[in-house]
């Protein structure tokens, strides 16, 4: 069950940040919901077992992709006002495309999830089972909405379905004390782990060159910004902070 | 547990080379900041010894006692092929460090850095030269271009230097990318990454023509094609080089007019020569295309310029089409003669950077831009400016020079392989080509005779034994270039085995 909890927990966060990227005032809040959402995407991520693509996911979008728009939406001085003119301006469009991305997940749905589960089932685990049972649903619900009688029938097939299987696991294991789950004796690795093995072995060369890279890299960005031979006109940054907008042009005087 | 025990041995000269640097680097860091010395230049003490880690690196590859091995789990082939390339690497970046003593100290550049990224490219040229993998291949192509981006920009107080750099970044990063995409590509279609390993695949695989994956090895090979030529500065590709190397400081410019023409035609000829052979037929018109068009634009494109390094650049053009020639005779004959022209092309490229570093107007403080500066160097400067001529003559192949050898025997290889158009093209190119070289001498020895005479600074020691001497040798290698050929016949027959 907690992996279905943190399923809900970050998709629901996913959902709630990338709404609010869209809908709050200020632009930096948008970029820092952005960052929220790849951060919980990260974890959706993990749930999958992806944990290299969840960390490249984080070191990519949050570390250099989402810092260079905060750059930019820094720097540029967006207007808030402008920002609250066109809420509905752009749907139509926006509307447009999402429903051609929801007529697409329509078909997949359709087509390779519903079958495939209903058939599949009885194999897996309690909680891999309940997972896919609650993601179903709540695709499910997003696709269909409950009403649909087309739905209603598959649903009911598939719950019924589904609850029989988590039953029939349950008795299996409590009569039968020899119950061996064998994907557990499996000797797996973590993408992570798998990685680092050749990585740090096989492959250590490609790991020290691309540490001579990073190091060139520091070097050029040294070279190119500081100057120590030069007097340079140093940020006063408690000074910039502490100075009110609207005090900083003066009317001294007026012309007669 | 000793997986690599050995292959560091094997690789002591770029080991040495990485250590040298780092060490180099320490040393700027620490007495370049230290008060109790005054905070000193550095640029000098930092020159020369870069110059002696890399002469011991030299030595080091000299006398490597390996022929031919794999090392780092193939990743690195270690041969006489990429020896003989890592010694070109490594004497061309001495000299242009040697012939820059000078050239830091009269334009007061104080970044010792410049040095430690001399020495890292090299570095990491000398890998990419070595290179046996598409991932090595690739992470080396990146470290030198980081370098090289950075150099391009090191002189901060020029808007043109930075220009440089910023164009440099942009169009390499692309570029870069552009061949990575090809390289997944071919990844993607065949699940490998090392050379021999393509080799083997590309000499099964007779009947790929006819397979439906045939257009996706040609996207991958043209964009290949398309990262190496962009990196080689070759025709349709060659737009970023007159400004950056204009933009660049001229010892920059020196440095990447010599250097990396060598490592890249090293990992080029080594990846299309030795893996891509089967496929000849799907790269070679490639290159024909771009070495025609590079000939062109080499002979018609120097033509309106008007200072002396775009001239040079677009004569570096030119000088890559015969190359390329070379190259796209797919034979031994074709091979040997464009690493000859290889050869003779670093020579005189350092013999005309030499030259044009050592003139620096003595009273105003300016060093020669434009082709019109050069009109008094005649009179106050016969010695430089003979030298010159003689340069020029040779670049446009003029008979008793080193340059005339070098193209008559691409010529020779390209007709034995029967590419007569292209030839025919770079035959013509060439004698368009010796227009605008005869326009130096004209404005040497041929202007009206006026009462200003400009004196120049005296040019350093280095900078004359080595004008001297590549003097000399673009004489001596039209007599004897024997040797020349020799080794260039061995390097092209390694490719055999």
């Amino acid at each position: 069950m907690g992996d279905t909890f943190l399923f809900f927990f970050f998709s629901f966060f996913v959902l709630f940040s990338a709404f609010m990227v869209i809908r709050s005032k200020n632009p930096v809040y948008s970029v820092l919901f952005l960052i929220l959402v790849f951060c919980n995407t990260a974890g959706l991520l993990l749930l999958l077992n992806l944990d290299f693509f969840a960390l490249i996911f984080l070191i990519v979008y949050v570390g250099a992709i989402a810092v260079l728009f905060l750059f930019v939406v820094m720097m540029l001085d967006i207007k808030l006002a402008e920002m609250q003119e066109s809420i509905f301006f752009y749907l139509p469009i926006g509307g447009f495309i999402g429903l051609i991305f929801f007529i697409e997940f329509y078909f997949l749905f359709n087509k390779e999830f519903v079958p495939l589960h209903l058939e599949t089932l009885s194999t897996g685990s309690t909680s891999m089972l309940t997972l896919q049972f609650y993601v179903y649903a709540f695709w499910a619900f997003v696709l269909y909405g409950f009403s649909a009688p087309h739905f209603a029938q598959k649903f009911r097939a598939y719950s019924t379905h589904f609850f029989e299987q988590l039953r029939g696991l349950e008795h299996q294991a409590h009569q039968n004390l020899e119950y061996v789950i064998w994907p557990t004796y499996v000797d797996s690795k973590t993408p992570v782990e798998a990685l680092g093995q050749v990585l740090y072995t096989y492959y250590f060369y490609f790991f020290l060159v691309a540490s001579l890279i990073l190091l060139i890299a520091m070097i050029g960005a040294i070279m190119l910004t500081l100057n120590p031979h030069r007097a340079v006109r140093r940020q006063q940054v408690f000074e910039q902070n502490a100075r009110d907008f609207a005090k900083t042009v003066h009317k001294i005087r007026t012309l007669k | 547990m000793h997986f690599f025990q050995n292959d560091f041995y094997f690789v002591l000269p770029e080991l040495f080379l990485f250590g040298a640097s780092l060490s180099l680097l320490m040393f700027g860091v620490i007495y370049s900041t230290s008060v109790s010395h005054g905070k000193p230049g550095l640029m000098k003490v930092m020159s020369w010894a870069s110059i002696v880690c890399l002469a011991m690196t030299l030595g080091l590859v000299l006398n490597t006692p390996v022929h031919s091995t794999v090392v780092f789990s193939q990743s690195l082939l270690l041969d006489d092929l990429s020896t003989f390339f890592k010694f070109l690497i490594l004497g061309g970046s001495i000299l242009s460090i040697l012939m820059s003593v000078q050239y830091f100290e009269t334009e007061n550049m104080r970044n010792f850095e410049y040095l430690v990224l001399v020495c890292l490219s090299t570095l990491s040229m000398l890998l990419l030269v070595a290179s046996y993998d598409l991932i090595s291949m690739y992470l080396a192509l990146e470290m030198q271009s980081l370098c090289f981006y950075v150099l391009a920009a090191s002189q901060r107080d020029s808007e043109f230097s930075t220009e440089a750099g910023l164009k440099y970044f942009l169009l390499g990063a692309f570029s870069s990318g552009v061949f990575l995409l090809g390289c997944s590509f071919l990844y993607g279609l065949t699940g490998l990454t090392n050379f021999e390993a393509y080799a083997l695949f590309f000499a099964q695989q007779s009947n790929i023509y006819q397979t439906s994956d045939w257009i996706f090895v040609q996207i991958a090979f043209l964009f290949i094609l398309l990262g190496f030529l962009f990196k080689l500065s070759a025709a349709p590709f060659h737009f970023w080089a007159p400004d950056v190397y204009e933009g660049a400081p001229t010892s920059v410019t020196a440095f990447f007019s010599i250097v990396p023409k060598v490592s890249i035609f090293g990992v080029f000829i080594k990846l299309f020569f030795c893996s891509f052979y089967e496929l000849a037929l799907l790269w070679q018109p490639v290159i024909i295309a771009s070495g025609m068009l590079s000939l062109l634009v080499g002979a018609f494109g120097a033509f309106a310029q008007k200072k002396i390094k775009r001239l040079l650049v677009y004569s570096s053009i030119g000088h890559l089409g015969y190359m390329l020639l070379g190259l796209s005779c797919l034979t031994i004959e074709g091979l040997q003669s464009m690493l000859a022209y290889l050869i003779f092309y670093i020579v005189m490229t350092v013999h005309v950077f030499a030259c044009v570093l050592a003139l620096k107007d003595l009273k105003t403080g300016q060093r020669i831009r434009y082709v019109e500066d050069l009109k008094y160097l005649a009179q106050s400067q016969p010695l430089v400016a003979c030298a010159f001529v003689l340069n020029f003559f040779s670049m446009a192949g003029i008979p008793p020079l080193a340059g005339f050898c070098a193209k008559f025997y691409v010529f020779f290889a390209a007709l034995g392989a029967s590419l007569y158009f292209f030839v025919a093209v770079a035959l013509f190119s060439s004698i368009v080509s010796c227009f605008y070289y005869l326009r130096f001498i004209k404005f040497m020895y041929f202007h009206k005779e006026t009462s200003v005479s400009v004196e120049y600074v005296q040019m350093d020691q280095q900078k004359a034994w080595m004008i001297s001497i590549t003097s000399y040798l673009l004489v001596y290698l039209f007599f004897c270039p024997t040797n020349v050929f020799l080794w260039s016949e061995k390097v092209a027959l390694l490719f055999l085995n």
